[in-house]
């Protein structure tokens, strides 16, 4: 059932506006990241590494969050838009089943994300940059980690999504969050904030891994925050009367 | 049997009584006119009979089943609606549109043409709906209730933003529907005229109470003669009006 409407979200954003804020969020950070570099190659001395600090400077703290946010909120404007919610809940399709699939389809997105800052980052690195051989394997791992962090924030943001029918004000959210994030991590205390996991994962803007011995905790609080707001969202679409 | 079937239904909004008690009973095979004016509750009650309401009292059965969480995915597998608007995704063509209702009822999708063909859309299912007119994406939405024949179908209004070349077919489809596949049609509207046309059973609902149900021909029989002085047949609105009329007389404080 969820891959039934995995397909038919999938088949919804055929066309749509959502595939130029993929393209064009990840290029303006790279573009500032790679001008940052240059600029500061005299004190930026750890290649890869220091790239990549530039790169996700501005990436996972202010954008990636907004980013899921516009994600999140194209795919519930869908239906709030056009009466589409009778049609969605008088499928014959379980009410979570709808939730989760948006979920899949913010994943592939946020997947896709990850992909295309990481090709434009080892493009930037080597064709601007002349950096020498090719970026570290654990580099790869912090994007895969920060893939991990983007779920709580993908299933936070279509909880807001759906329940605020405004497109503007869950993404205004995600940067306030992915600010307060950026706080709490700098205090040691990312890991009790949703929009700070993805920033943990990503070691955004540190050149040394910030989650050495700490995986399964950040990993715990992934999947718990996933699942918190996954069962508040079931728990909203089984027990509200449908508003189109 | 009774294809519909509520016992009790209410519902309550804010202390507002929207419904009050209905027991409606919808024969398999027939249209049913589910009849009020803007207000009466009739497209609360359909939502209540389609689970996208939740009843503050009672129950609702549809095709024999009590409509609850788990008989739910089942009885909407055998039903097609068009509830307030006609939904669509406006960025898409009405062929995409429909191909993703196929996938979410689990239908071929070689049943969107035949969908198309009944509501005279075939001709446009390459067009994008944002460039579609209001009575297009009425035909759009009433197309998406048809797909894949359902036994039941619950339409509310279906003719609103339709032309009167647009209504006259419509109404001509739907009247064919029982025939076709052996659907039952619910549909709701407060244009009188319009339900006299289409609808063999009718359902007379003001302020939340059912006032009157049954087979048409009863209610002109029961009701339509009693008019000596015009000398002539009532049509279905004056006994609706007629109907109102008595009820808030009998409501007004003695």
């Amino acid at each position: 059932m969820v891959l039934r409407c995995f397909r038919a979200e999938m088949r919804k954003l055929r066309g749509s506006v959502v595939w130029l804020v993929f393209l064009a969020v990840p290029l303006i950070s790279a573009i500032y990241g790679t001008f940052n570099y240059l600029q500061n190659q005299d004190v930026l001395s750890e290649s890869w590494y220091s790239l990549f600090m530039q790169h996700t400077l501005f990436y996972a703290m202010f954008f990636f969050a907004p980013m899921v946010g516009v994600y999140a909120g194209y795919l519930w404007r869908l239906e709030h838009r056009g009466g589409n919610w009778n049609l969605l809940m008088t499928a014959p399709v379980p009410r979570f089943s709808v939730f989760a699939a948006k979920g899949l389809a913010a994943l592939i997105l946020a997947l896709l994300t990850q992909l295309w800052v990481f090709a434009l980052y080892v493009l930037c690195g080597k064709a601007f940059a002349r950096l020498p051989g090719f970026p570290p394997a654990e580099i790869l791992l912090w994007f895969l980690r920060g893939a991990c962090g983007a779920l709580p924030v993908i299933a936070l943001q279509l909880l807001l999504s759906m329940v605020i029918r405004s497109f503007a004000a869950p993404v205004l959210l995600a940067l306030v969050g992915g600010v307060a994030g950026m706080l709490l991590c700098s205090r040691d205390m990312g890991l009790i904030w949703p929009y700070a996991l993805m920033l943990l994962g990503m070691n955004a803007n540190k050149s040394e891994n910030v989650l050495a011995g700490g995986l399964c905790g950040y990993l715990l609080a992934c999947a718990g925050f996933t699942l918190l707001f996954g069962l508040l969202a079931g728990a909203m679409l089984r027990r509200r009367d449908v508003r189109a | 049997m009774n294809v519909i079937e509520t016992k009790a239904l209410t519902k309550v909004y804010g202390g507002q009584t929207a419904v009050s008690a209905l027991e409606l009973r919808v024969p398999e095979g027939c249209v049913y006119g589910f009849i009020g004016p803007n207000g009466a509750g009739k497209t609360t009650t359909l939502k209540m009979l389609l689970g996208l309401a939740h009843p503050t009292r009672g129950s609702v059965c549809l095709l024999g089943r009590e409509m609850n969480e788990k008989n739910r995915l089942e009885l909407l597998r055998q039903t097609g609606s068009l509830i307030e608007l006609p939904s669509c995704y406006a960025h898409l063509t009405a062929r995409e549109n429909l191909q993703i209702l196929a996938q979410l009822k689990g239908v071929s999708e070689r049943k969107i043409d035949r969908a198309l063909e009944m509501v005279e859309l075939e001709g446009e299912a390459r067009r994008r709906v944002g460039e579609f007119s209001l009575g297009m994406r009425q035909r759009l939405g009433i197309a998406q209730a048809l797909l894949g024949q359902p036994r039941l179908l619950i339409l509310d209004e279906p003719t609103n933003g339709l032309d009167p070349e647009g209504i006259r077919s419509m109404r001509a489809m739907i009247r064919a529907l029982p025939e076709a596949w052996g659907a039952t049609v619910v549909l709701s509207s407060h244009l009188l005229g319009e339900l006299e046309q289409m609808a063999d059973h009718v359902g007379i609902l003001d302020k939340g109470h059912l006032l009157w149900q049954g087979p048409l021909d009863r209610l002109m029989a029961e009701r339509g003669g009693e008019v000596v002085v015009t000398r002539r047949a009532r049509t279905l609105e004056e006994i609706f009006l007629d109907l109102v009329h008595e009820r808030e007389e009998a409501e007004k404080p003695c």
